[in-house]
């Protein structure tokens, strides 16, 4: 058992290092470095020290992937769809608009705000 | 009791999944937000990526102990069980001391939440975290009291399982944090 | 002291005085009668403190009908505005209590009228439909109970001190924000929320963990009855959708009171993003709600078909496809934001997909009833009653789907008639069938049917005329929320029939009070004796009515999928010998820590700083009290449980011939 904990903590060490130390300066495969250290990471520390996946009397019983599964794919819509969304109307926007740019414009004016 | 019939194990699991979602809707709102900062300081003007690797190898080891002590509890090491557990306990703090000083510093500079948007959403995020990070720090406290008082009971040895889930889960989260809050924008 | 709480917060118009007063005087009249009757004790260790999912249900039950009653007033008051306030006049409510009135009769409604029907069925009938003894984690079942109970409680103390949002049920920022609600009230719904919210997670992380893992032996997935699986579904939608209205509240409330900018018009804030949020929480929640009334139906319509269910496996998937296609049509409600073709293209289509799997449901319980030998006692007329107002809904719904129609009826009175065809016709009708089907488990004798009836039609005229006029309003171009209709348009008439409409649903609901207090007085005449009121198919008709605290003396093992109608065909009887069975000992935990989160809540409206990390600090020290406590059940002797059961044999033999199937409702 504390084999696989140390495997765990070392190998998050590593990808740890990797994000931090190596990653900045590739550039253009920054990002992509990034997100694949930091997914990698998420799954090492799920069988290691969580031991999700893992067979026999240490391992957790199905429900646990079936539960991560559902969490996962709640969380991709929700952050995925967010950005799409909140980018599209960025878009169709020129930009949002300060309570100055309004004032300026003539759309309200401050005497009329109601405090 | 092994995981399969424990059903404590597998309550606090589903809760965590309902925390994921709730960080989710956070990092959702610091995608959408971090570049609004209104005159104010950008992610690059503020973060410091050497002090934050600092803060994620001792959260890391703080959650490695934790695993640790769950081993030694199942084994009956007392010894073994407190000595992992006080490491995690201060490694944990140590992390939430370094998180505080962060903050301050913003703060006294002038860059609170209040400031921006992107303030706003930055101290939210990571404070969220935090407060996980407290209420963990708690709840370890009152694990420490419950088995100063009745010792390494089987119900302690289920608790200490219970709390490592919930501290592995908050070293889980913040690799998204670091990945996301600090290292992305500063690109 | 008590932060920026002054006595001039108790000080209202005579028309909210009124409400003040009944709300007060509510409380009091209860308390005098519980003193009179010296029935506290009873109250506290019967009711309150029990750890009994099935009394904790009733409890919900209870709940979800005084909301009822508080939200149904809110709609009189408002269609009794509209109806007068036109032309010269201009009615009774100022606009800005009648803005109050529409926030609190939509938060109402779908948080603790909706919500709490919702749990209270499930906890009425999962434990008993999956073979267990109780809910995995029975005192968090009593909590979240009671923190359900202490956002009510606060909602509707924003009556009694101070006031309510203005702001319409999701409180929509820039209004909601701190510079143009400056008062308590957006504060008030914001907490109630939150800690109604709480309740409803670890509620929900209940039922995930007792479904997968307490269900009798040889009940596999495949043998649940689709009311389980329809709740299991709502479940995980709960704990996919309520952490995203729990995160998105705190961001506002930190908003209000930290002065941060996530949703302000300045410093960057993104007001759309709210907008985004909420719904992304708001569209799941519907399908919350509406799956389990599915699931009700599905329970009853093969029972009065004497059929049974056509196309389990495709209403398992269709369930399935619903809980994962919710997820992703949200933006259906903010069409008009601002987004592209491309998104609203999307999600229209996604919205319309959506139609695809209900409609298999319908189609089922068509084909169940095909050939059947169907009886219509008042359980199946809701069904009746849901089959034509759903559908009408749903259609209207795949209208609205297409953005360019959307544009035109975007918070229109066509809206609301929309999605109120969907709530009460849907929803309502369906836990009303689900609480008339199961009523006889519930409390042991069943409901008068002349009047169940009555009720019935009543709610059904009602509905039709109270909202099939606002599609008509709505196509003729009236927006919803209006305090004032202007002197020569065309909506006076329509009004004043969606006016009478919600009288006629007055007198529906009153005739369901009344129901229920002729059938308490009259229970003696239709006591159900064998447990079997309806000549059920599932696990909760093969024990006694009332259940017994245990549940089953004996946990059932399971062959077939509809488990009881098996054990009928089979002949199986419930005998000894009978073990001590060990069950939850009360516990006054879901009260005390619902009471600190009261004044966690309360205080955070009020600004009373340093209440807050007390509050914190009873809940902690409480929860530390909780671990050094061993000793966490009770036993009921075996001697008592055969006693029990032979009790409930011998009324069973005089109740019915044996192997007879005849129902036994009359």
């Amino acid at each position: 058992m504390i084999r696989a904990y140390t495997i765990g903590f070392v190998l998050s060490i590593l990808l740890t290092l990797v994000s931090f130390l190596l990653a900045p300066n590739l550039g253009f495969f920054a990002i992509p470095l990034l997100v694949a250290a930091a997914l990698l990471q998420l799954f090492v520390q799920l069988r290691f020290f969580l031991h999700i996946g893992q067979r026999g009397v240490d391992g957790v019983s199905g429900s646990y992937t079936l539960l991560l599964t559902l969490a996962a794919v709640i969380i991709g819509i929700l952050v995925g769809g967010t950005l799409w969304i909140m980018a599209n109307l960025q878009r169709s926007h020129m930009h949002m608009p300060t309570l100055q740019d309004l004032y300026a414009h003539g759309v309200m004016a401050p005497q009329n705000e109601l405090h | 009791m092994d995981k399969h019939t424990d059903h404590a194990h597998l309550g606090l699991w589903t809760y965590l999944m309902s925390d994921c979602v709730l960080f989710a809707s956070l990092f959702a709102a610091y995608a959408v937000l971090y570049t609004a900062t209104a005159g104010g300081p950008a992610p690059a003007d503020i973060f410091h990526p050497r002090f934050v690797l600092a803060e994620t190898l001792i959260l890391l080891t703080s959650s490695f102990a934790s695993g640790l002590a769950v081993v030694f509890a199942g084994r009956q090491h007392r010894l073994g069980t407190w000595v992992a557990l006080l490491a995690t306990f201060a490694l944990g703090a140590t992390f939430l001391g370094l998180e505080l000083h962060e903050f301050s510093g913003l703060v006294a500079q002038g860059y609170g939440w209040q400031r921006s948007a992107f303030l706003s959403s930055f101290f939210t995020l990571v404070g969220t975290h935090g407060l996980h990070i407290f209420t963990g720090l708690l709840w370890l406290g009152a694990l420490f009291l419950y088995m100063a008082v009745r010792g390494l009971t089987p119900q302690a040895v289920r608790r200490i399982g219970y709390f490592s889930l919930f501290w592995h889960f908050l070293d889980i989260i913040w690799i998204f944090i670091f990945t996301i809050v600090y290292l992305i924008p500063l690109l | 002291m008590f932060g920026i709480l002054t006595l001039s917060a108790l000080v209202h118009g005579p028309i909210e005085t009124f409400g003040q007063l009944a709300v007060v005087g509510g409380g009091v009249a209860a308390a005098l009668l519980l003193t009179i009757a010296r029935r506290w004790k009873w109250l506290w260790s019967e009711w309150l403190t029990s750890l009994d999912a099935k009394k904790i249900g009733i409890m919900y039950l209870i709940l979800a009908l005084l909301m009822l009653l508080r939200g149904g007033i809110d709609a009189l008051m408002m269609r009794g505005q509209q109806a007068l306030a036109s032309g010269a006049g201009s009615g009774y409510l100022s606009p800005d209590h009648f803005a109050q009135i529409f926030t609190a009769h939509g938060t109402i409604m779908i948080f603790f009228v909706a919500m709490t029907f919702m749990f209270g069925l499930i906890n009425c009938v999962v434990p008993l439909q999956i073979g267990a003894r109780d809910v995995a984690f029975p005192l968090l079942n009593s909590i979240s109970f009671w923190l359900t109970a202490t956002g009510a409680f606060l909602l509707n103390l924003s009556l009694v001190i101070g006031s309510f949002a203005a702001t319409g049920w999701l409180a929509y920022p820039p209004l909601s924000e701190i510079a143009y609600s400056p008062g308590v009230g957006v504060d008030y719904w914001i907490w109630a929320l939150q800690i109604a919210g709480v309740g409803t997670l670890l509620a929900a992380v209940n039922f995930i963990v007792t479904i997968l893992k307490e269900r009798a032996p040889g009940m596999t997935f495949m043998k649940m009855p689709i009311f389980t699986w329809t709740v299991l579904g709502s479940m995980f939608l709960v704990i996919a959708a309520f952490p995203i209205l729990t995160g998105t509240l705190a961001m506002l409330s930190l908003d209000r009171v930290l002065g941060m900018h996530f949703f302000t018009t300045d410093f960057g804030g993104n007001v759309m993003m709210y907008v985004n949020l909420i719904w992304a929480w708001g569209h799941p929640e519907v399908y919350i709600l509406i799956l389990p009334a599915f699931g009700a139906f599905s329970e009853l319509v093969p029972v009065f078909s004497r059929k049974r269910l056509f196309g389990y496996t495709s209403m398992v998937v269709a369930t399935m496809a619903i809980v994962i296609l919710s997820f992703g049509v949200w933006v259906h409600h903010f069409f008009t934001m601002g987004a592209g073709a491309n998104v609203n293209a999307f999600f229209g289509i996604a919205t319309m997909t959506i139609a695809i799997p209900t409609g298999v449901k319908i189609f089922n319980w068509l084909f169940t009833m095909f050939r059947g030998r169907i009886t219509y006692p008042t359980p199946m007329l809701w069904f009746m009653g849901f089959l034509f107002t759903f559908i009408v809904g749903g259609m209207t719904g795949v209208l609205l789907a297409v953005p360019p129609a959307d544009f035109q009826l975007h918070n229109s009175l066509f809206l609301v008639a929309h999605f109120h065809n969907m709530v009460i016709g849907g929803v309502l009708f369906g836990y009303f069938a689900g609480f008339s089907y199961w009523f006889p488990k519930i409390f042991g004798f069943g409901l008068h049917e002349g009047l169940g009836k009555l009720a019935f039609w009543l709610w059904l005229i009602g509905f039709a005329t109270a909202f099939l006029p606002l599609y008509a309003l709505g196509l003729m171009g009236m927006t919803r929320r209006l305090d004032f209709i202007p002197a020569g348009s065309p909506y006076h008439q329509l009004l004043i029939v969606a006016a009478v409409g919600a009288v006629i649903i007055a007198a529906a609901v009153g005739t369901q009070i009344l129901q229920l207090a002729v059938s308490v007085l009259q229970r003696a005449k239709r006591r159900d004796h064998s447990g079997d009121y309806w000549n059920g198919r599932t696990l909760e008709w093969s024990v006694p009515s009332p259940a017994p605290i245990y549940n089953f003396a004996h946990i059932p093992v399971v062959h077939e999928r509809d488990a009881f109608w098996d054990m009928k065909k089979r002949g199986v009887h419930m005998q000894g010998p009978y073990e001590d069975i060990r069950l939850p000992k009360n516990s006054s935990i879901g009260l005390i820590l619902a009471a600190s989160a009261f004044v966690f809540g309360f205080s955070m409206v009020w600004h009373i700083w340093w209440a807050l990390p007390v509050a914190l600090l009873a809940a902690l020290v409480t929860l530390i009290a909780r671990s050094f406590v061993d000793e966490r059940e009770i036993i009921v002797p075996a001697a008592v449980v055969a006693e029990t059961e032979e009790r409930a044999a011998k009324e069973r033999a005089l109740a019915q011939q044996p192997g007879s199937f005849e129902p036994t409702y009359g």
